[in-house]
């Protein structure tokens, strides 16, 4: 029930027949799915507004890609500085403590990364791609500290994320993509294992999850491909591990459990198509993997399943 | 988010009404969206193993037209009986999804080595079969695809007669149909929420790529170049038809403020000209809001901020035109606010 809405509750009846199908539109009244006119003139209101500024907005650029390259160096920085300058302003006027001060200065974070880019577009150094998200995450910091908003804490780490991966690719591991991945994972590992004892928010949490999650599957997926076991063996088993023992046992976070349960399946069928050698003519086998491959995730969902009325229940 | 309490309130609320019974029914099936998105990819992963299987060891199912057809109608009629008993076994579930796409997979090759050179009569048979499967199979993903496959391939049809200029004008008039009636047509809500999902997400899909793109690969699949009802005029006549059904809606919503309504909609759909695509999106968000569709509604906020970045890199037009129209545009849209909230329109 918990992760229902009012719709799909009353659909659920019309399946189960509970609700007669002619009967729904009455029982969507009832239960004022329709927004009421108060509601919908605060929505034309908003819609109005938010489509007026993104049309506005989205003009201004066109106007400015269109002449950029009739531009003078001064127009250009110039016009970068007054939108962080302008920002800025809007931060103070709003407070850094309200939402709308905080969205400022996100904005402003990403307009230091537009000022940046275009220092390296006037004046070429050249510098290493991995050196303007470096130094960007390095320059916005006093501000993510200063907001304490997760958002800009996430903004922050993919910029990290993205410099640590073009550094290792241009210096080190060049085209190896696996290997390029693994000071994500390492990053991202490090970053949850800090947010989980410093912040609150549930979705942030949920993401930086995702990318760790995510990089260690590719790893493990590109490196059974190479038939090099080394990190499926050591690193990938004991991420399981740890993620079932935090989100299961200590705190209970069932999309975190489910994107494992998915890397775990994606894991198992490519380490038995390699180790079986299916595509050394036993095709058959393709069934059997096929049918492991169902069951695992049957298994996955009646699991997260009945965690999910345990949790339900302990509400 | 909903809980039991509330929706323990709701049921005496409809109880009240007589619209339902005493008991209100035990809700012990807990699917959160993650874990479906879970069991369907990890099903399709499945069911490509299967599919794989039997390309690469039963040849002889794809050797001959009549066993491929066969074999896919053997398949797809397992699965249709076990949907029909309406197993909970997640096992099961799980393994006749994968059944029933690799009966597909059969089926459409078949058709495509019988019909190959009589195209329009292939995609016409592709749209019948897939409402077949709309009707037969009692799984939303199942009823998703055939769906998006049944349109797709009913597009290609009239594509084939050159009426691809209008094909996003078909596909919306659809979906407007389908969101302001959802409650009100006699079909089972898997039903219409399967074919709303499927027709938005074709319409998204149309709306952001190029009609170019889609000329070529129409005339690909048809092996040579097809007609185009289309003239200077296209642009304009789309946008008095988006026009008729923006007026639609939103006297379906409301209908009080008429001439409110349809200046909106003559400004949306004159937007179509020159940007056209955009008044589509932002009926999706109207549309999501105006029946508390959060899915719906967010689709549409994120695929008009989606259009933004392909409008910019759309050919058909310098930045120039383009900013001179968005500027335009948007402070019409700011001054209209400003007249409403002058007009005390938006206080209560």
């Amino acid at each position: 029930m918990r992760f229902k809405h009012i719709r799909q509750i009353l659909f659920d009846w019309v399946d189960n027949g509970s609700l007669a199908t002619f009967d729904l539109n009455k029982a969507m009244e009832l239960s004022k799915v329709y927004p009421t006119p108060k509601e919908g003139k605060k929505v034309l209101d908003i819609i109005l507004l938010a489509l007026g500024i993104l049309t506005l907005g989205s003009g201004v650029i066109f106007f400015f890609a269109y002449n950029w390259k009739a531009m003078g160096y001064f127009l250009k920085f110039g016009l970068v500085e007054l939108l962080i300058a302008g920002s800025l302003i809007a931060v103070w006027i709003k407070g850094i403590n309200k939402k709308s001060g905080k969205a400022a200065l996100t904005i402003t974070c990403i307009f230091t990364g537009v000022l940046l880019a275009l220092i390296g577009q006037t004046y070429q150094t050249g510098a290493d791609t991995y050196q303007l998200f470096a130094l960007w995450a390095l320059f916005i910091l006093p501000w993510v500290i200063l907001a304490r908003f997760s958002v800009i804490w996430l903004l922050w780490l993919l910029l990290i994320n993205t410099s640590a991966f073009l550094y290792y690719r241009t210096f080190v591991f060049f085209m190896d993509f696996s290997s390029n991945m693994v000071p994500v994972f390492i990053l991202n590992t490090i970053a949850i294992i800090i947010w989980e004892f410093t912040m609150k928010t549930v979705w942030i949490r949920r993401v930086i999850a995702t990318i760790c999650c995510g990089s260690a599957t590719i790893i493990t997926f590109l490196n059974i491909l190479d038939e090099d076991f080394s990190f499926s063996t050591l690193v990938y088993p004991l991420l399981i591990i740890a993620a079932y023992i935090f989100y299961r046992r200590i705190k209970c976070d069932i999309f975190i459990l489910a994107q494992n349960i998915l890397s775990f399946i994606i894991i198992t069928a490519t380490f038995l198509v390699m180790k079986l050698e299916v595509f050394d003519d036993n095709f058959s086998l393709l069934f059997l993997i096929g049918i492991i491959v169902i069951g695992l995730s049957a298994a996955g969902g009646w699991w997260l399943k009945k965690i999910g009325k345990e949790v339900q229940n302990d509400k | 988010m909903i809980n039991r309490e509330e929706s323990s309130t709701l049921w005496e609320t409809l109880k009240a009404e007589n619209i339902v019974g005493e008991e209100m029914p035990v809700d012990d099936n807990i699917v959160p969206w993650f874990i479906r998105i879970l069991l369907g990819v990890a099903g399709w992963i499945g069911a490509g193993f299967i599919l794989l299987f039997i390309a690469l060891s039963m040849n002889f199912l794809i050797d001959s037209i009549i066993t491929a057809i066969i074999s896919g109608l053997v398949l797809c009629g397992t699965s249709y009986f076990a949907f029909r008993k309406k197993i909970k076994n997640d096992f099961l579930v799980q393994f006749m999804f994968a059944i029933c796409l690799a009966g597909q997979g059969l089926i459409y090759f078949g058709i495509f080595e019988l019909l190959n050179e009589v195209e329009t009569i292939m995609v016409l048979s592709i749209f019948a079969i897939h409402i077949l499967f709309f009707i037969l199979f009692n799984n939303f993903i199942l009823k998703l695809i055939s769906v998006i496959s049944g349109v797709s391939a009913f597009l290609f049809f009239i594509c084939s007669f050159g009426f691809l200029p209008y094909a996003s004008i078909v596909l919306f008039a659809s979906l407007a149909i389908l969101w302001l009636y959802e409650y009100k047509l006699p079909l089972k809500p898997i039903m219409t929420q399967s074919l709303g999902y499927g027709i938005t997400l074709l319409m998204i899909v149309f709306v952001l790529v190029d009609i170019s793109e889609w000329n070529k690969v129409v005339s690909s699949f048809y092996d040579h170049s097809i007609p185009q009802l289309a003239g200077v005029g296209t642009p304009v006549i789309n946008s008095i038809l988006i026009t008729g059904v923006l007026v639609w809606i939103g006297l379906t919503i409301k209908k009080e403020k008429t001439v409110l309504i349809i200046i909106f909609a003559v400004l949306l759909g004159a937007t179509e000209i020159i940007a056209p695509g955009l008044a589509i999106m932002i009926a999706l968000v109207i549309l999501g809001f105006a029946h508390g569709n959060l899915i719906l509604f967010f689709s549409g906020i994120v695929s008009t901020l989606g259009y933004m970045s392909y409008y910019y890199y759309k050919m058909d037009l310098s930045l120039l035109y383009k900013s001179i129209f968005l500027i335009c545009f948007g402070i019409i849209l700011l001054i209209i606010r400003f007249v409403l909230k002058k007009k005390g329109v938006f206080n209560d």
